[in-house]
């Protein structure tokens, strides 16, 4: 049977492998070009948000269970790579490691008793982990700086230039690595859980053992971003745990167009960039961003990355498989 | 000889309604085996009790010695008991090649499977079987009805099953395609598939099966070949006092 | 000992404003199975109104009450009508459609009022003693506005046509659609019903709280938990669910610190869903 050399689809692949070739060209490229501080952690910060929203995607975008506490795993690892830098002088190379394997472990544990229930439970208790620890936070300020926070970090690279190119390499591992897994089985297992759990249970696959693996990865990768995040800062605060952070990362991977990872990467960048290039409206930016999401949801739930897809689709005049 | 499906006592009350009560039955290798009844007559239930979505109140479901009673759907699967689903919910936005691909990564088939053969080449086999190997690249939401029907029997034979539920596979088809999935199953049928077959449409279904066993109001009224079934005045009378409603 | 006595009666009023917004929550998710969280919102939105009404455009209590409540109440049946009803069966969606609504609203207060809280004069001015606690008018008369209300509901919901046709639909909708109740009519009516009863509470509770942009959240989850200890769509559930919650909240803010009550309603979700999923969440799994 012709056509079907790997388990991958064919034409489509080959042009979003193609997409992120030119776009990680573009990343790396642009230093050259863009000299202004500020533009180079305005980009940090997208890349940091597409680590955020591509890793969210992974679980929630593929397989339905929507995780809105997606912050408990950024500030959890954050923190602890925070007290890891402050007590024991543990540079950045341990602590984001470490970060991001207590992240995972943390995706274990919480993912291995809530996994098993439906999707408004689970986003529930989702949420309340994230606000307990917010609370937890803001509430121990001896131990953990309270509302302040902690602050006196080691900084992650001496330049904002050095920011830009770690996070930017750590971004560019992150996308291959998760695009790369989404096409896989696994990938495809993830899928067929989102679209169907019962007949991916009927089908022989244990859907509660992909979903924890998927949340594993998801709150590890997390992880290693709010500790990253924290040298870069050089200070952590309660503000890394709140829901508001939870609901960007979210509304960033739906606007772009939920389990795709593609789409995320989009969503991060735009929202990120609009964020700050709006940031004279003040907080009417979020009322930008929900309305956005409300316009996605209702006119193009597959988000930007669907919208696009179609419009190239028809722009080459390709066969049109999907509706 | 030994039986390779043994329910015994099964009930399950949903509320106040007796959905299923003392169901028996016995399924040895290579059976083709119907059940019929009115609507809500706890067929499809049944169904779920054997497969593990739901947990019956009562009884046992024994399957190759081994009681499957409160084993996870999943556990079952893999045990080689794979059923099919009466509305047929696919994975809408995957091709049908990888909607047959999942069961070929189940725990199951992963260790039968030969190591050098792909999992699409497997799922393509499956597709082939039910005659859908030329659609292998449609998405799942564009498929007519009928082929439908026969994606979800392939994707449940991908499961390699020892036996085979199917859950009204013929409602909701033309006589075309009902033809065509006559015709698949007494293929399977000759190559020693053990197969169960819950049906509404008893034209079809009688053509096929061996044995039939009759459910009314959730228990079983008669069980017998087609036409002692037929001839049967209980099973008579259930179906007829149904249609002067 | 004072302390009981206040403890008892706080508990108690909370207990109420709760349940003024639980059983809205508990409500839709019985009759519609979704979760609204957008939910939260409408308690805010009540507050808002209240002040727009009462301390800016000076109109008299009862009438600002009715308005507002009857302007949430066609808010809820608008995005229910626009946004759910074409979604209902992706649940998924629901949830971060009705979570974006919420923030759209959040944003929209932060931008019509500003960041500050925004306080509303009590309706009653003054406060008895009641077993040597001071006990505030505006506490009180709340705690008689949630209990009238959510008797009423009660009653609406077990007396009366419309009522028990919503509660027909909650039960089992395909046998209701067959017995000719319009299960769309009735998902509306339940949305509008449980915005109204949310404004209410946030319109009597804006006095004691002042009206924030974010006051949306707490009262949502703290409803989820409600709701989800005290059965799904169960009415009775709810109201002894509110109470317990309002009594271990004051009971916690008493013992530690107003900070550690916060937590309770977090935990006790966490706790529940963990430790008794089957008993809550089987809604008899099918094929």
């Amino acid at each position: 049977m012709e056509g079907y050399e790997n388990l991958f689809g064919p034409r489509r692949f080959y042009r979003r492998l193609l997409g992120l070739g030119i776009f990680s060209a573009i990343v790396f490229l642009a230093p050259l070009v863009i000299e202004d501080p500020y533009y180079l952690e305005l980009l940090f910060l997208c890349h940091y948000y597409v680590i955020l929203a591509c890793s969210w995607d992974l679980l929630s975008g593929f397989t339905g269970n929507i995780n809105f506490g997606h912050a408990f795993f950024i500030a959890g690892a954050g923190y602890a790579g925070a007290l890891l830098n402050l007590n024991l002088g543990w540079q950045y190379w341990l602590t984001l490691p470490v970060g991001g394997i207590i992240a995972a472990l943390f995706g274990l544990l919480v993912g291995v008793v809530t996994l098993r229930l439906k999707g408004p439970y689970f986003a529930s208790v989702t949420f309340c982990f994230g606000a307990l620890l917010y609370k937890w936070f803001m509430v121990s300020s001896k131990s953990l700086g309270g509302e302040e926070g902690l602050s006196g970090i080691t900084s992650l690279s001496d330049s904002p230039v050095g920011n830009y190119y770690f996070s930017a390499i750590f971004m560019a591992a992150v996308v291959l690595g998760l695009y790369f897994l989404s096409k896989s089985s696994f990938g495809l297992i993830l899928r067929s859980i989102g679209e169907n759990e019962t007949a991916s249970e009927g089908s022989g696959i244990n859907t509660t053992y992909f979903k924890v693996v998927a949340f594993m990865i998801s709150a590890g990768i997390a992880g290693v971003a709010g500790a990253m995040y924290a040298h870069a800062q050089m200070h952590v605060g309660p503000e890394m745990a709140h829901d508001s952070l939870s609901a960007l990362v979210l509304m960033m991977a739906v606007v772009g167009g939920m389990g795709s990872i593609i789409g995320p990467i989009m969503g991060a960048y735009l929202l990120t960039l609009v964020n700050e290039s709006l940031r004279f409206m003040g907080e009417l930016r979020l009322l930008i961003y929900s309305g956005a999401v409300v316009a996605v949801i209702l006119f193009a739930p597959k988000g930007l990355l669907e919208i696009l897809s179609q419009g190239f689709r028809r722009a080459t005049g390709e066969r049109q498989k999907a509706a | 000889m030994d039986a390779v499906l043994e329910i015994q006592g099964m009930s399950k009350a949903f509320g106040g309604l007796q959905a299923v009560r003392d169901f028996d039955l016995r399924v040895n290798k290579g059976d083709l085996i119907g059940i019929i009844g009115p609507n809500g007559a706890g067929k499809t239930t049944v169904f779920n009790m054997m497969t593990g979505f739901i947990r019956p109140d009562s009884g046992e479901v024994w399957f190759q010695g081994e009681n499957i009673t409160r084993l996870k759907p999943y556990e079952i699967v893999n045990r080689g008991l794979c059923r099919t689903f009466q509305l047929v919910d696919l994975f809408k936005e995957m091709t049908a090649l990888e909607n047959v691909m999942i069961p070929c990564f189940s725990h199951r088939v992963r260790h039968n499977r030969a190591h050098e053969e792909k999992p699409w080449k497997t799922a393509m086999k499956f597709l082939e079987e039910v005659g859908l190997a030329k659609r292998f690249n449609e998405y799942a939401k564009n498929l007519a009805f009928g082929e439908l029907r026969l994606l979800d029997i392939a994707r449940a034979i991908a499961t390699q099953p020892d036996i085979l539920l199917l859950d009204e596979p013929f409602s909701g088809l033309d006589l075309e395609d009902a033809g065509v999935l006559s015709a698949a199953i007494q293929q399977m049928h000759r190559k020693g598939q053990t197969m169960i077959i819950i049906e509404h449409r008893l034209r079809d279904l009688l053509k096929l099966v061996e044995r039939v066993v009759a459910i009314v109001f959730g228990e079983k009224i008669a069980e017998g070949n087609p036409q002692e079934i037929m001839s049967n005045p209980k099973v008579i009378n259930a179906y007829l006092g149904e249609r002067r409603e | 000992m004072t302390a009981l006595v206040s403890i008892f009666v706080l508990g108690t009023i909370w207990g109420a404003v709760y349940s003024l917004i639980a059983v809205g929550f508990t409500l839709i998710f019985g009759v519609a199975g979704i979760v609204n969280l957008s939910h939260g919102a409408f308690y805010m939105l009540g507050a808002y109104l209240a002040y727009t009404f009462v301390t800016l455009l000076n109109i008299n209590v009862p009438l600002s009450a009715l308005m507002a409540v009857v302007g949430v109440a066609l808010v809820g049946m608008a995005i229910d009508y626009f946004g759910i009803r074409p979604l209902r069966e992706r649940h998924a969606y629901v949830l971060i459609l009705t979570l974006a609504f919420a923030l759209f609203f959040q944003e929209l207060m932060y931008g019509i009022y500003g960041p500050y809280g925004k306080p509303v004069k009590s309706f009653v001015a003054g406060e008895i003693v009641l077993g040597g606690v001071n006990i505030s008018y505006q506490k009180l008369i709340t705690l008689f506005v949630a209990a009238a209300f959510v008797i009423l509901l009660w009653l609406f919901i077990k007396k009366t046509k419309t009522g028990k046709s919503i509660s027909a639909v909650a039960q089992n909708k395909d046998a209701a659609i067959l017995v000719g109740i319009q299960y769309e009519k009735a998902y509306r009516m339940t949305m509008g019903i449980s915005a109204g009863l949310a404004a209410i509470a946030g319109v009597f509770i804006s006095p004691i709280l002042e009206a924030v942009p974010t006051m949306w959240s707490f009262p949502l989850f703290k409803a989820f938990a409600i709701v989800i200890i005290g059965g799904l769509g169960s009415l009775e559930g709810a109201i002894i669910a509110s109470l317990l919650l309002g009594y271990s909240e004051t009971l916690v803010s008493f013992l530690i610190s107003a900070n550690y009550a916060d937590m309770v309603y977090l935990i006790a979700i966490i706790l529940v869903l963990i430790l008794r999923p089957t008993g809550i969440l089987s809604k008899g799994r099918r094929a």
